[in-house]
Formats: structure tokens, sequence, C-alpha cells
């Protein structure tokens, strides 16, 4: 079922890969000393003249060099979805990826009484595609106001549990949790709708490896951090409930973990660990390098448009994730060799 | 010998006199210093009075906006007077550069503030009005697209924003706030990234009327930069002149001042050696009579060991193939000069491969007269001489400009029956054979000139065993001679006998494979390796005999290749006449610009073709360029340039 009038997408999407940043260019901008260097440093580079167009030579601000990076990927989003003719189909995952993004930055703003911040990082790129007014998510104060954007959306329904407490009983966490099962499902869900089964099944497989990704990221997290915060069980449902090498019963195990150590001692055990190699506490949190490489594998085989675009973009985030790790480790004056543990490429 | 004799030559002197000897010697243009027993003497270049004042001079120049080419001829000058004046023009032309610079941040300051204006336009009111205002704030600036949406978030905060222009980028405006609102304005319009644009004091008025004062005073600040860039004023024709014509002096009294790291130079002497050519000696030594204190001797003609300049002379026919030699090298001085067997040779393969009475005419026309005399390149030369080649081949094959039929009446007065005595498309067997045929002589021929070559050079070894002596013509014509028989199946006599295989390929073949440890015992040396490095080496040299034996006489096939090529390009340019009317002016188009298309075509390849048998095929065999150019001081090039 895959859009064979999209066909263009394929070779626009490897030409976005052929643009992204070399380990030349990363080691480059991780030898910058200040941020308003790296900024110039980027606007040289021909890929982001464009994106970074608006942004301050003298005076850059890091919080719209962020910005900027991510409208970057959407605009190259919106320029591969020109050439997929017959309706937005597997596509419009994107959208839905944002605004996950968007309700969940409010949400966290929210939980810490700082909702009026949200302003800042708007997306005006996003107003017009959202289905929800972000305005009027701006503007929201409390959980309920931020319910009532939602209405008449999918996510109207799946929050309502969530977000109708009281503000001192609100689980950031199960929020996340359930706008990303709620945005995993949908996906799937898409999938299986717009795509072939070998496409929907090569795309599923990326999703899965990120939804992986994510939960070894809270687990790291939890367990490096707050060991006790959160019982195994309750943080076995805060894990998502896909994947593609963590198998429920892993996830379990690794629930169980008592500390960072014993997570690492029981991980290095699972199938994930040999697909995504050992977890190094240093550089972060396994998986990230065997995703972009899936992500890569893909793009470079593949012939379905949407898989095409899916890879491309999911190159793309990680591009702009290693270049926010960039400007944050020059902005604490990491040395280069620290930052570039954090950079997957 | 096709080389100058050369004469070696010292002069001495008191050390004040250095400079005018070198300059003389620059002037005479025939000393060639010797570098070879007296290395360059570094410490004589320190504290060189020219080479600053030439820099200053010419950077004077640049600044006062009179650069370019230096006038040839130059007069003589002190050297106090030359940096009084250079000093005195530089400090000028650093006054400008000064007047320059701020004139160039005023029209920069005056560009921006126009940009900005620009923006402006439609506001509807004076600039001065508006930061009169006394109960409200006014900013200019710029806001970036991406943050514009987000003004709706703060529709109940005490501002407005209005702009006049969008760039695709910015929105170009202005927003109003109470003064006692201000600050909290301003920190919501950071977070919105605007950027403040600080309107400067000489904005005045609407700005309209503000673009049109900026753009007057840009007008005439741009016309006060473009008399400051022809340094009117600064410094006057005269004078300009003047500093130009020093500056050539001290250009060629720093490049003499160069010339000194040739001489040996004590606290009162100084002493410089080299060589002229014998028939420069009688004009050197008149010069130096004029050179007060000054000495010139000449040595005894100089030894083997010694390394003089090879200048070589040639007569009228051969001087034009120098530029071959002398790309590949020169031959050491008393060695053999290849310039008259790369002359006959060149001329001849061109000939064979380019034969055709018409265009060998007119390429030898075009070589001399366009080439040569006009655009002085030393190839038309050449192409002149091979033309001769190329009519006499172009005889032989019966081709004038492509047509193979035009010299039948020739032919047939002269009792030939009215055909060439060789057409090649009609003996394409016997042109590819022929062409290895010619091959094999000028190689043998190369050998020989080896042999000649390496015993005059005293390596007697060389000459005798390599596969390029003695037993590598032996082994090589006898292989020759096998191959043939083979071939031609024709029964040579003696050829193919067990004693002609013995001592015609074995024996030579032995030698071959030895030469390098006979060479050495020849010489009164014990051979450097063992007998198993002896083995080894001797089955590398083998091999690559026989492959180059084997390759060089291939090559020449292309000899044979670019006959045919030529004849069959001139078919296809009948082939395309024939589309049209006979005799009609298309035909003739066709026929004119296809001959011309093949001469120019076929002329580049058979050149470079022709030249790389020399060097290949036949240079490797016999020739060894290890002579150092003849490179006399001249007042024209830098100390070291050949000329």
């Amino acid at each position: 079922m895959s859009n064979n009038k999209a066909l263009a997408i394929v070779p626009k999407a490897r030409a976005v890969f052929a643009r992204r940043l070399t380990p030349e260019k990363y080691a480059e901008l991780t030898r910058k000393s200040s941020v308003p260097q790296v900024a110039k440093a980027l606007k040289a580079m021909p890929g982001f003249r464009k994106t970074l167009a608006t942004l301050s030579e003298d005076a850059p601000h890091r919080g719209q060099l962020e910005e900027l990076l991510r409208s970057g990927v959407f605009y190259e989003y919106e320029e591969l979805m020109r050439y997929h003719f017959g309706g937005p189909g597997f596509g419009v995952y994107f959208i839905w990826k944002c605004e996950t993004e968007e309700l969940l930055a409010k949400l966290q703003l929210v939980s810490v009484g700082r909702a009026e911040r949200y302003i800042t990082r708007m997306p005006a790129f996003l107003m017009k595609r959202s289905r929800f007014d972000l305005l009027a998510l701006a503007r929201a104060e409390t959980l309920s106001d931020c319910l009532n954007v939602v209405r008449g959306t999918p996510y109207f329904e799946t929050l309502g549990p969530v977000l109708s407490v009281r503000q001192e009983e609100f689980d950031l966490l199960l929020a996340e949790r359930t706008l990303k099962s709620q945005y995993y499902a949908s996906v799937f869900a898409l999938a299986e709708k717009t795509l072939s089964p070998h496409d929907a099944k090569e795309v599923g497989r990326l999703f899965c490896m990120e939804a992986d990704v994510e939960n070894l990221d809270v687990l790291y997290r939890l367990k490096a951090y707050y060991p006790h915060a959160v019982p195994p069980a309750p943080l076995e449902e805060l894990l998502l409930p896909y994947g593609e090498y963590l198998s429920a019963a892993a996830k379990r195990r690794l629930c169980g973990a008592k500390d960072l150590p014993g997570l690492l001692a029981a991980y290095a055990d699972t199938r994930a660990a040999r697909a995504y190699g050992p977890a190094d506490p240093p550089n972060g949190t396994p998986g990230g390098q065997a995703y972009l490489a899936a992500a890569q594998r893909l793009l470079r085989s593949t012939v379905s448009p949407d898989a095409a675009l899916t890879a491309a973009l999911a190159i793309e985030q990680q591009q702009e994730r290693n270049i926010i790790h960039i400007i944050e480790g020059v902005r604490y004056g990491l040395a280069p060799e620290q930052i570039e543990r954090f950079i997957i490429y | 010998m096709g080389m100058s004799k050369m004469r070696p030559v010292s002069l001495y002197g008191p050390s004040d006199k250095t400079q005018a000897t070198l300059r003389l010697l620059a002037q005479l243009g025939t000393f060639h210093p010797d570098t070879e027993s007296v290395p360059p003497q570094e410490q004589n270049l320190q504290d060189n009075p020219y080479e600053p004042l030439y820099t200053a001079a010419m950077s004077t120049l640049e600044e006062l906006g009179r650069g370019g080419a230096l006038p040839d001829k130059t007069e003589d000058f002190l050297l106090e007077e030359v940096k009084e004046t250079v000093e005195e023009l530089r400090g000028r032309a650093a006054q400008l550069t000064k007047k320059k610079s701020e004139l160039t941040a005023s029209i920069h300051m005056y560009e921006q503030a126009a940009g900005q204006v620009k923006h402006l336009f439609g506001l509807g009111a004076t600039l001065n009005e508006l930061f009169s205002v006394k109960y409200l704030k006014v900013r200019f600036g710029r806001l970036p697209k991406e943050s514009y949406p987000r003004l709706a978030y703060y529709e109940d905060k005490d501002f407005n924003f209005m702009y006049y222009d969008f760039d695709g980028n910015y929105y170009w405006g202005v927003y109003f706030t109470p003064a006692d609102e201000a600050a909290e304005t301003d920190a919501i319009f950071e977070s919105l990234y605007f950027e403040r644009v600080w309107v400067p004091e000489f904005v005045q008025g609407t700005p309209e009327e503000a673009l049109e004062n900026i753009e007057k005073k840009l007008a005439q600040l741009k016309a006060e930069e473009k008399e400051l860039e022809s340094g009117a004023g600064a410094v006057s024709g005269q004078e300009a002149a003047r500093l130009r014509l020093m500056a050539a002096w001290l250009a060629e009294n720093d490049r003499v001042y160069g010339m000194r790291q040739y001489a040996v130079i004590l606290r009162t002497t100084f002493l410089i050696s080299g060589y002229v050519p014998q028939e420069d000696w009688p004009a050197l030594q008149k010069a130096v009579e004029g050179l007060d204190g000054v000495k010139v001797k000449a040595g005894e003609p100089p030894k083997k060991s010694a390394k003089p300049p090879v200048k070589l002379k040639n007569n009228w026919f051969t001087r034009p193939f120098e530029m071959y030699v002398s790309m590949y090298g020169l031959p050491a001085y008393g060695q053999f000069d290849p310039t008259n067997f790369v002359a006959l040779t060149y001329s001849l393969l061109f000939g064979i491969m380019f034969g055709d009475v018409g265009q060998g005419i007119l390429l030898g026309l075009v070589g001399y007269f366009f080439m040569y005399r006009k655009k002085h390149l030393a190839v038309g030369n050449i192409l002149a001489r091979c033309s001769v080649s190329s009519v006499f081949f172009g005889l032989i094959y019966g081709s004038v400009f492509g047509f193979e039929h035009a010299l039948a009446p020739l032919y047939q007065a002269l009792g030939m029956g009215g055909h060439a005595p060789l057409s090649p498309m009609e003996n394409i067997d016997f042109v590819l054979v022929a062409s290895i045929g010619v091959g094999v002589a000028i190689l043998v021929v190369s050998i020989l000139l080896g042999v000649y070559t390496r015993l005059r050079r005293g390596d007697v070894g060389g000459a005798l065993f390599s596969a390029s002596g003695l037993a590598g013509l032996v082994f090589y014509l006898s292989l020759a001679a096998l191959v043939l028989q083979m071939m031609a199946n024709i029964a040579l006599p003696f050829v193919g006998s067990l004693p002609f295989v013995l001592l015609c390929v074995l024996a030579p073949g032995l030698l071959i494979y030895f030469s390098e440890p006979l060479s050495a015992l020849l010489r009164g040396e014990k051979p450097e390796e063992g007998f198993g490095g002896m083995v080894l080496n001797g089955f590398f040299e083998m091999f690559d005999a026989l492959l180059s034996f084997a390759s060089n006489t291939m090559s020449f096939l292309r000899v044979g290749g670019f006959v045919l090529a030529h004849a069959g390009m001139m078919s296809v340019v009948f082939t395309l006449a024939a589309m049209t009317a006979q005799g009609s002016a298309a035909y003739w188009l066709v026929m004119a610009v296809g001959n011309v298309f093949v001469m120019c075509l076929e002329g580049l390849f058979v050149a470079i073709q022709v030249l790389r048998l020399e060097y290949y095929e036949m240079f490797s065999r016999f020739y060894e360029a290890d002579g150092i150019p003849y490179a006399p001081l001249t007042l024209q090039q830098a100390p070291g340039e050949a000329a």
C-alpha cells in the first residue's frame, strides 16, 4: 500500500543524508570555545545557512539556536513532504511526534510552576499544522487548562485521567508514558493502515528500536539518580510497551535492579546488550548508535518513500541532538574529547 | 660537439668594487658563476640596502594608485637620494591611506544607516518627533520571523509593535511602550530575540527625507574616495614617474646584490669564479679594464672532474630542436649532444606520420610565420623543419590535402604508371611492418650511440655488457632476426642454428645477466653482492631488458598507426564532403574545414607522439642528462634562473 506517487522522496531523502555533518565537521565544532563561535561556524556551513539566517552573529542566543535547529528539521520534513502526492499518508506521524513533544514540554513546565515560560519555546513552524492551538497551550496555566486545549483531539481521552488531578498529585512520568505510548500506538496503527506489510515491518523496527532507547534512557536515569524513587513494578508500568530487542522479561529484570551497577550487570545479560553494545555510563545510554545505523541502512536500501522519509528524519533529529550536545558542552567548558563521546554519527 | 667551449675565469679586486663588478657582469650577460666548487655564500646577502627600499617604493606606488609594471630602462641614482625620496613619498602615502580608511569607515556607517532607514518607510512621522515623545518609549529594530507569531500571546500587554518591512527573515519595525513599562516590554522583546537598531544622530526628519540626505552624503563621500584612489593631490605625475624610475633602479641593484652569493667576500677583497663562452672572453677582458683595481684571469680548459655549464651550439637547421633536448635535460659538458640526432629522427618520424604535400607546406608556413615569428613560439620553428619531411613523404604517399590522385600526372611523367610509390590504405601490412623496421633501425642506432657515449664517459663495462651496450645490441639483433625468420617464414643463413643461439643469444644474454659484477671487475673492484644477490639482480635486469626491448620495438607501431590514421581521417573528410554537391562552395568549405581540423588534431598528436618516442625509446638507450644549464648573470633575471 506504499505510495508510489511519492517515489521522488527517496532520492531527496538520500540527498538529506548526504548533506549531514561529517565527523570532521563535528570535531571542528567541539573545538570552539564559545557558543557564538559554534553559531558562526554553523552559519557558515551551506546546510545551515538558511535555517540560521535569523540568528544573530554578534550575540546569538543559545535558546534561539536550538529552536532554529528544530525548525530546520521540520522544514526539511516539509520539503520532503512536498513530493508526497496523494495526501500526507504515513508522513503525518512526524506532526504527531512534534505535538507529543510540545505537550510534554508544557506539562513539564506546569509541573514546576513555570507554565508561562512555554511561550519562549513555542514553535511558530508548528502553529498551522498542529491539531490543537499552540497559542492556547502557551496561555494554559493549569493542568485542566492544558486538558481543555487538547479537547477534540485524540489526546483528550488519553490525558483525561492523567490531568484530571490536583497539581500536587500530578505524575509527570505517567503523563510522559501515556503520551508516548499513545504516540507509538498511533504510529503502528498508521503504518498498518498506510504501508505495505514489508514497509510497515521495516519502519516498525525503527520505531521499536527508538522505544528501546527511550526505555533504556528512563531506566538509566532513574537507577543512576533516583534508585529508590520508583519500585520495580510501577517502574515497569512507566516503560513503553514496545521494543525491538528489550523483551518484557528483560525489562522486568532491569526494573528489578537495585541500583546502577545492578542495572548494568542485568543489562549485559540481555539480547539488547548484544544488539546495542555494552552500556558505558560516561557515554550515555546505549542504543543510539545502533538506532542511527539502522536508520542509515534503511535509508540506503529502501525504495519505499515513507520508509525513506522516516529514516531521513531520524538521522536529521540525531544530528540536531548532536549539535545541541556540542552547544551544551561548549557552554559548560567541556573538553572536545568529552563532548565527542555524546555525539552519535 | 654541439656546445660552446667554456673558459673558466676568475675576477678579484677590492671589496668595495663588488657591486660594480657584479653589475658589469650582469650587463654583459655572459658570465656563469661557478656554484659547484663555491657553494652559495648566503652571509653576503645580509645588510642589503636595496631590498627594503625597493619594497617600500613599490608599496608607496601602490598606495598612491601608481602601481603596475616598472620601466625597463632606468637612470643612475645615488642611494642616499633614493632613500630620502622614498621616505618622503612614503610619508605622504601613509597620510593618504589614513584618509582613505577614515573615509571607508564613514561610507560604511552611512550605508548601514541607509539600509536601516529604508526599512522605516511608511512611518508617517519624523524620527525627531518620535524620539521627543515624553511618556512613550520607542524602539526600532527587527524581529525574527519565528518570533512574530508569539506576539499574539502578549496581546494583553501595554505595547504596540508595527512593522514596515519584511525581508523574508525579519520583520523590521518599531514598538511603543509606556515609559514606566519599558523595562518589562524590553524584556519581552528580548525573549523574542528582537534586535534593536540604534538610529544614528545624523538621521533626521522622516525616513524618506533622512534617506535622501544620507544618499547625498554618500555620493559626496564616494567622490572623495575616488579622488583619493587616484592619488591625485598626494603626489604629482612627475614625482610618481621619478619614483618609478627609482624603484626600477632599486630592483636592478637588488638583483645585482643577490649575486653576491656567488662571490667570496673578505674584509678588503672579493673573488668570484665562473665560466664564459670562449667567444665572449675578449669582451669580458676589455670591459673589466674599466673597473679600477679589479683583475680578471682565465684558467686552463676545464678538466673532466670540473662541471662547466653547458650552452648548446648547433647549426641553423637543428638549433630549434635544442628546446626538446633542454626539456629533457642537458648533456654534461664535453659529452655527446643529441640535438642533431633528435633533429634528424624527429623530422623523419614526423614526416612519415604526417605525410601530405599540401598540409606539410601549410604547416611549415603557419609554423614559421605565425607561431614562431608572430607569437614567438619556438615549436613553430620546429614544425617548419618537419614540414620539409612531411612534404617529402606526402610525395611518397601521393597525398595533397587528402587528394590522392592529384599527383598522378607527376607519377605518370616519372614513368611510375600514375601511381604513388606507396599508398598507405592499400598497403596496411607493409606500413605496419615497415614502422617496426624503422623502429628497429632507430633503436640499433640509439644503442650504438649508447656504446659511444659510455666509452666517452669511461664506462667501458656499461658499453660492453649492459642491455644498452654491445651485448645488448647483439642480443637484440639476434632476437629480431629470429622473429623475422619465424614471422616472414624465410630461412636466414646461420640464424636459428645452435652456434647462433649460443653465440648470439645465450652468450650476450649471460653478459647482460651479469653486467653489474662484470663491470665492477673491469674497474678493478670486487662485486658488492654475493653470488645469490648477483643471480637475483641479474634475473630482474634480464627481465627488464627483455621487456624494454619488446616494448620499445612495439612502440614504433604507432608510427604506422598514425600514417593510417591520417589517411583514415582524410577519408572521413571526403565522405562528409561527398554529401554535398561535388565542386560546390559547400564541398570546398567542408574540405577546407576538414583539412584544418585534421592538420591541427593530427599535428598535435604526432608532435607529442614523436617526442615520446624520442624520450622513452631513444634517449633511454644512450642519453644521461646530467649537464648544468648555462645560466649567466643578467640584469633581468633573479640569481640562479637559467637563461
